[in-house]
């Protein structure tokens, strides 16, 4: 590409390179200049924003970054972005953490007799140049890649005739994608317009804890529920954090799935959809009665006649399958089943929509034996395994995974040695995503910016870099994303392009039924009798990946509020039939594996199903496919008994009842508008009184919040033995609260700014009082560790700092410095991020005017993927937060006990 | 005997007298060594004189502080300010042959800190400088200094007096961030 | 002037604390133990203690010495006044200070005088009481101004916040002064001792009892006082001169405790005179640790607090590179060539030269652009941009608009 058109493009994206640090973090013995002042107005102590993407899921959320003195210290996501709008979730909000982590390799590595020894890139590149010329059939295999490295893969496989093998992730989607290639012709997984849909019933697919994109999940939820007449129901034979915040939650049996579906079908067969269903599939498809489906899936006739009339009254109904319900069997079934039910109610090109599909070049776990294959007989050559978590993901005794030292040279990129990495010869570091340049098209039509928030920490390389460098092209990384760009976008796309991060290009993509896939429909196979183990996919892991981050243990599961360990759920039915109790240690068999696991009770779970999330095991069982190559994560229990002893599990919730304190208020009862007398005189708030208003219908309990809250304070991560013993350090929680039908109501838990606090008259030395903005104000180091605030709280938020938590090694470069650091003996808690309304304050006192309502966002605020949070000036009449507060449903949580909190709730209203 | 049981007493008495005192004369060298380890103003790596940049010249503070209006941190003066008139000037002298060897092998100098606030204190230089508060009210005299040392004690009794005279935010979270 | 003579004055208002403290020290610690003596022995009916009481108050300073410390402590004052302009003493103190001295001291004669008169009431011991209550008080007065001088930016607050005077220095200098007044008294009451040709043994016995009660306590406090002295100093005022007199003083306090205790422990009579000239050179000792603790904070960099505490606007202050012009003046814009060739010859010159590159271009080869234009040549020195790429930037200055007038037309000048 000319080096004019390179400049030119590299000047629209202006980096700023920071060519040193300068000494603003106070205490530093030591005052480091620049050599040259930079570019584009960085001034140290303000921080600078860049654009990036998340690489923690297939999502590949837009992102934000905020970089302090070259290091980035908070993600936030990226406004306007297709796929987020601005939000994160929780794994995004931990991801920074990959970044900084202590495990990353910081040079090639060679294996040795002895492990693995540094080598200098040089050696490490001809090697395999020289492995390359060799003969044999070279293989690459990625984890999730789109956009512009995906096309250089490709490229570069042409080259060296390799063969990019689709690419690996454990949770596929297999069976929807298989058959939406059977049924439509396209292998994908198709977006979602929930806007337009009266009506979404999803069956398996954890929407907001993993599948697809739980950010843009939450968002449309959202946007969805504030048409009227939109209802969502959740069918699963599990308890997740997405069934529990349906409007409707029905549970069946695993396994019945395709039942269900069958039934479904048929209804809108005979009642007549949208689309007839053409002849072929009209004479495999089986009959089921309400009565035999009743049977089948364990829901009542009555359930399923309802769900029935809802779903043909629905004028645009959405149906989402994936989840439990297809990493099964019949898994595949199920899916088509579905495909055609899309079909028939017209919900493609309305509701469901191909031009937003993802996971174009994802493979199956029938590739992998392809890969095995390739292997066994001898032919790889060399195999490439960039960012696969293969070896996480699978069981070791996978045939795929001992096939792996069959290949002449196996060469791993990746940031950590973790078990996938181990396995190969030569490893070579790539930068992380914040490190690199690069763009990512999460869905059809839509694309995201990479732009390196900070000079690379170590001696990785772009993978991009390193196969251009293989390729002995002359090319740079960036020079080829560059000319990707030329050639994908105008001059003014390219232009939006670098100003905004991101960039859509709606596609128009239809489909048609393939009449050939009525061949692929089986007959309904027979329900399983007996007890279930599912894995499954959380919202905290993922699918497992993200609990390589210590934060994500450190977030309570919202369900259960299990902090750290790993646990067996199951239904409190079971557990009463067993007389065992939670923490109980139990023996699971299956066929060829087994595990002894502490029990919790989780009320919803049906009465046939075990669930463990993925990640949280030691040991995986034996993983095998299903006709779609959709890992089958459902296992027949041969037997469960009691094993001896309890397990160390720390529960963090006291009791997930709220002993009728009306903590979240019966919508029935009451109005509890109490006239406060207060003994303390009113306190005069000249220009601010900062409130905040969190609407619990909003609310899905998904973390997401607490993760912000924890990277833009530096909370620390206390670990197991703390959270046994109490001492939990999260400054804001999510409580869930279980009624006795089972329902659960989330409630996001953070220090209320009381107004008339009793915290602050307990304090011997005046280290918490109340600021003129209406504030509790901490003052750590005033504070001498006498604990008696936190004793006083009713809310119990104050957390105390009983070791002095210091991150090691290079993920001390997480902390936020506009925070002071917060040693042995300090109390502390949330402060409605001060050192945000300091930031806006400063500004605003520069331009000689007050604080604009929507200029200061807390992190928790800022990140919530529904929009649950709201902040601002309760002084400004304008602003969202006071008209949020007087809403009918408004209401402060232990209101009767006269704190005056800051903090409204606004209370749940359908359920 | 009775010679004996004196002795004792005086021995003992002697004893907690002088170890008394040698205490104190123990804790009085502890903090010297303190002071001399820690508390001295540090050696800069190039003998940069305010008095003639400052003083002499008449070069205002900003010139070469260039982030002080703009941000919390003062930070120190690129390398690029001075070499915009040392590329000519007084190249002989052997100090400014020092800085451009730095800046020639594009090596950042890294000044001894002198004004040092604790890490908990969130100290905006542009809020001050907006409010009026000129750079000598808290680092002195500096045009007169050859050698910058910290004439103020920067402690929180002197802020707040400043603070409460001039009106200023009085809040504790105003600066405990 | 008289100030041109600092040094010398430097010099004589320290030999006048010399003399000044130790004074003090003996109406205070005679007067005191004098006073308490003659309770006890009136409670006791000890007539040791009666003869001590008269022995000191015979010797007590009188009517001249009290004047002498009242002249002393006026005259360094005025010197104070002299030397720092900006360190405000109001009238007021002047008249507490000196009122409350020459109050002490004629009421602990009054209370002489009664005594001496056999009016051994409760009445004459409270008089007596209150004058060495009101001249301790003075001192502490004093003292925390001696601390307040060891922090100069505090001065022009201590208009509006007066409590500002007040300082833990200011305690731990006073704690250590009224700890040498026990020192130097129990020298004298040793001294007393052994009056006359032929001493009463149990009367010298008594006093080196005396003597050890009264300084023994002191002299143990002493060296914590110090060290507490050295930390409410600014670490601007450590230096190693202060800091080996601080171990000096706490050396000979030790060894003044050593010989104090001896006595009574059988090591034979009292070093009476070795203990009461200890006790005396601890004063100066204890002076010079204070000066040279000031002698540090007190230079013309920390002195100059003209502009502390001032709000000055952004736009006028000598500093902003702001785009807004300075200005400050808006006088009758009089040509001042001679200011403009001053500015010329120590500013300009460093870069300039008429007819050669130093670092800018010559004067030749760019004013003459400006023929006829004061206002644009202004403009640039202004704010200088960078014109010609052959050349580094010229700074801006920072000049005040009357140099920049100044300058700019003498160098048109210069011109034609």
């Amino acid at each position: 590409m000319e080096r004019r058109s390179f400049l030119q493009i590299l000047g629209m994206f202006s980096s700023a390179t920071v060519l040193s640090s300068c000494g603003s973090e106070k205490d530093q013995k030591k005052l480091i200049s620049y050599l040259v002042p930079p570019e584009d107005g960085v001034i140290p102590g303000e921080a600078t924003w860049s654009f990036s993407s998340c690489q923690e899921c297939a999502g590949e959320c837009g992102l934000l970054v905020r970089t302090r003195e070259g290091y980035p210290v908070k993600l936030e996501g990226l406004p306007g972005h297709p796929v987020n709008d601005g939000r994160l979730c929780m794994r995004g909000q931990a991801a920074l953490s990959r970044l900084y982590q202590n495990e990353r390799i910081q040079t090639p590595l060679k294996k040795t007799a002895s492990g693995f020894e540094p080598v200098p890139w040089d050696e490490a590149l001809n090697q395999i140049r020289q492995a390359l010329q060799q003969e044999g059939q070279h293989l690459y295999l990625s984890g999730h890649t789109s956009g512009s490295l995906r096309s250089l893969i490709d490229r570069f496989c042409q080259r060296f005739k390799a063969d990019y093998l689709p690419q690996f992730e454990l949770l596929n989607q297999a069976s929807v994608r298989e058959a939406n290639a059977l049924l439509f012709r396209q292998r994908a997984l198709p977006g979602v317009h929930l806007k337009e849909a009266d009506l979404l019933l999803t069956l398996g697919a954890d929407v907001l804890d993993s599948h697809t994109n739980p950010v843009d999940w939450g968002r449309q939820l959202v946007e969805a529920h504030e048409e009227p007449g939109f209802h969502w129901t959740h069918i699963e034979s599990q308890a997740s954090l997405t069934g529990v915040n349906a409007d409707q939650r029905l549970t069946l049996k695993p396994g019945s799935e395709s039942h269900l579906l069958t039934f479904l079908l048929n209804l809108v067969v005979e009642k007549g959809g949208k689309r007839p269903l053409p002849d072929d599939f009209l004479k495999v498809l089986p009959d089921l009665s309400v009565e035999e489906a009743a049977t089948a899936t364990g829901l009542s006739s009555g359930d399923l006649t309802r769900l029935g009339q809802r779903f043909l009254a629905a004028k645009r109904p959405a149906l989402v399958v994936g989840g439990t319900a297809t990493t099964r069997e019949e898994g595949l079934q199920t899916a088509l089943l579905a495909g055609l039910i899309q079909w028939c109610c017209g919900m493609i090109g309305t509701t469901i929509d191909f031009g937003l599909s993802m996971a174009t070049r994802w493979g199956d776990q029938r590739d992998l034996t392809r890969l095995q294959t390739d292997l066994e007989t001898g032919k790889a050559g060399v195999v490439f395994l960039s960012r696969t978590g293969l070896a996480s993901g699978l069981p070791s005794t996978h045939p795929a995974l001992t096939a792996l030292p069959k290949a002449k040279l196996r060469v791993g990129l990746g940031l950590t040695l973790d078990a996938t990495l181990e396995q190969c010869d030569l490893i070579l570091p790539i930068h992380h995503g914040l490190e690199n340049w690069g763009d990512t098209e999460p869905r059809q039509g839509s694309y995201g910016l990479l732009k390196p928030a900070l000079e690379p920490q170590f001696a990785s390389r772009a993978e991009g870099d390193i196969l251009l460098d293989l390729m002995q092209s002359p090319k740079s990384w960036q020079e080829f994303l560059f000319e990707q760009w030329e050639a994908r976008f105008s001059q003014a796309e390219l232009k939006r392009f670098s100003e905004q991060g991101y960039i859509e290009k709606p596609v128009k993509q239809g489909a048609y039924l393939e009449r050939k896939a009525a061949k692929a429909l089986q007959p309904l196979a027979p329900v399983p009798e007996e007890l279930q183990m599912l894995l499954v996919p959380s919202v905290r892991g993922g699918d497992g990946r993200s609990y390589e981050m210590p934060l994500q243990q450190e977030i309570p599961d919202p369900l259960t509020t299990i902090s750290w360990g790993q646990w067996l759920s199951v239904s409190p039915e079971l557990a009463a039939e067993k007389g065992w109790q939670d923490r109980d240690m139990v023996l699971v068999k299956l066929d060829g594996w087994e595990t002894t696991l502490p029990i919790k009770t989780q009320p919803g779970l049906p009465k046939e199903t075990l669930c463990v999330q993925l990640g949280l095991l030691d040991s995986l069982p034996p993983i095998t496919a299903n006709a779609a190559g959709e890992p089958v994560l459902a296992y027949a229990v041969q037997s469960l008994t009691r094993a001896k002893g309890e397990g160390p599990l720390p529960i963090l919730s006291g009791s997930p009842s709220q002993d009728g304190r009306g903590i979240i208020p019966d919508p029935v009862h009451h109005d509890d508008h109490h006239k406060h007398y207060s003994i303390y005189e009113e306190h005069d708030r000249p220009n601010y009184n900062w409130g905040m208003v969190i609407d619990l219908e909003k609310c899905v309990g998904c973390s997401a919040c607490v993760a912000a809250c924890y990277v833009e304070n530096t909370v620390p991560i206390v670990g197991p033995e703390d959270h046994r013993d109490g001492r939990e350090m999260s400054w804001l929680r999510i409580e869930p609260y279980y009624d006795d039908h089972g329902k659960v109501e989330f409630l996001p838990m953070m220090c209320q700014q009381c107004l008339k606090a009793p915290c602050e008259p307990v304090c011997p030395v005046y280290a918490a009082y109340n600021s003129k903005e209406g504030l509790n104000i901490q003052v750590y180091s005033r504070c001498v560790g006498t604990r008696y605030c936190a004793n006083n709280c009713p809310y119990k938020v104050r957390r105390f700092n009983w070791f002095d938590h210091v991150p090691e090694g290079n993920l001390q470069r997480m902390k936020n410095p506009d925070l002071a650091e917060r040693t042995k003996g300090m109390m502390e808690k949330c402060t409605f991020c001060i050192q945000r309304i300091r930031q806006a304050k400063d500004t605003a006192k520069d331009e000689e005017r007050l604080v604009q309502d929507g200029e200061v966002i807390p992190a928790c605020a800022q990140t919530c993927p529904s929009g649950a949070i709201t902040f601002g000036n309760l002084l400004d009449k304008e602003s969202k937060v006071y008209k949020l507060t007087k809403s009918k449903r408004a209401y402060k949580v232990h209101d009767l006990l006269g704190t005056d909190s800051s903090v409204t709730y606004l209370k749940p209203g359908k359920h | 005997m009775r010679l004996k049981e004196l002795n004792w007493t005086r021995l003992i008495i002697t004893g907690i007298i002088l170890g008394l005192f040698g205490l104190f004369l123990g804790i009085l060298a502890a903090q010297t060594g303190w002071w001399q380890l820690y508390a001295q103003t540090p050696e800069q790596p190039i003998d940069f004189p305010h008095t003639k940049h400052a003083g002499q010249l008449g070069l205002a503070c900003t010139y070469c502080h260039i982030h002080v209006e703009k941000s919390r941190e003062a930070g120190a003066p690129p390398l690029s300010i001075c070499m915009g008139c040392h590329q000519k000037i007084a190249t002989d002298k052997p100090e400014i042959q020092k800085l451009t060897r730095y800046y020639n092998e594009k090596k950042p100098v890294e000044w001894g800190r002198i004004h040092n606030l604790p890490s908990f204190i969130y100290f905006s230089h542009k809020r001050h400088l907006k409010g009026g508060v000129d750079c000598s009210n808290c680092h002195g005299a500096v045009k007169q200094m050859a050698e910058v040392k910290q004439v103020r004690p920067l402690k929180m009794g002197w802020c707040v007096s400043c603070h409460r005279t001039y009106d200023a935010p009085l809040e504790c979270s105003t600066c405990h961030k | 002037m008289l100030l041109e003579n600092i040094p010398l004055l430097h010099i004589l208002s320290t030999l006048v604390w010399l003399l000044h403290f130790p004074l003090a020290a003996l109406f205070i610690g005679m007067g005191l133990v004098a006073l308490i003596s003659r309770l006890y022995g009136q409670l006791d009916r000890e007539h040791h203690r009666f003869r001590l009481s008269d022995l000191l108050l015979e010797r007590l300073p009188g009517f001249k010495s009290g004047l002498l410390l009242l002249a002393t402590l006026g005259l360094n004052l005025w010197v104070l006044r002299l030397h720092y302009p900006a360190l405000p003493i109001p009238f007021l103190y002047w008249l507490v200070v000196l009122g409350v001295l020459a109050s002490g001291v004629w009421l602990i004669h009054l209370s002489r005088y009664l005594f001496q008169r056999q009016f051994n009431d409760p009445f004459s011991y409270l008089i007596g009481f209150i004058g060495v209550a009101q001249i301790a008080a003075v001192y502490f007065l004093i003292l925390c101004g001696a601390g307040l001088l060891l922090s100069p930016e505090t001065w022009p607050l201590l208009g509006q916040q007066p409590l500002l005077y007040l300082s833990w220095n200011g305690v731990a200098q006073f704690g250590q002064f009224m700890a040498l007044v026990p020192t130097l008294t129990a020298g004298i009451v040793l001294l007393l001792g052994r009056l006359g040709d032929n001493p009463c043994e149990n009367f010298r016995r008594f006093t080196e009892r005396c003597a050890v009660v009264v300084a023994l306590p002191a002299l143990l406090a002493l060296p914590a006082l110090l060290v507490f002295g050295l930390n409410t100093a600014p670490t601007l005022a450590w230096s190693w001169p202060l800091i080996l007199l601080l171990a000096l003083l706490i050396v000979l306090a030790a060894l003044v405790a050593l010989v104090l205790v001896q006595p009574l422990l059988g090591g034979g009579p009292a070093r009476s005179g070795l203990i009461a000239s200890i006790g005396l050179a601890l004063f100066p000792l204890w002076v010079f640790k204070t000066i040279a603790g000031q002698a540090v904070v007190l230079t013309p960099y920390t002195l100059d607090t003209s502009l502390l505490y001032q709000k000055v606007p952004l736009e006028a202050r000598l500093g902003t590179a702001s785009k807004k012009p300075v200005e400050k003046e808006e006088k009758a814009p009089k040509i001042d060539l001679a200011r403009g060739e001053r500015v010329f010859k120590s500013i300009c010159a460093t870069c300039h030269a008429w007819d050669k590159k130093v670092v800018g271009p010559s004067y030749a080869s760019v004013v003459p652009k400006y023929k006829g234009n004061v206002d644009s040549l202004k403009d640039f020195i202004r704010n200088p941009a960078k014109i010609n790429p052959d050349y580094p930037a010229m700074p801006n200055l920072g000049l005040s608009e009357r140099d920049i007038d100044a300058v700019a037309h003498y160098l048109l000048s210069q011109v034609n």
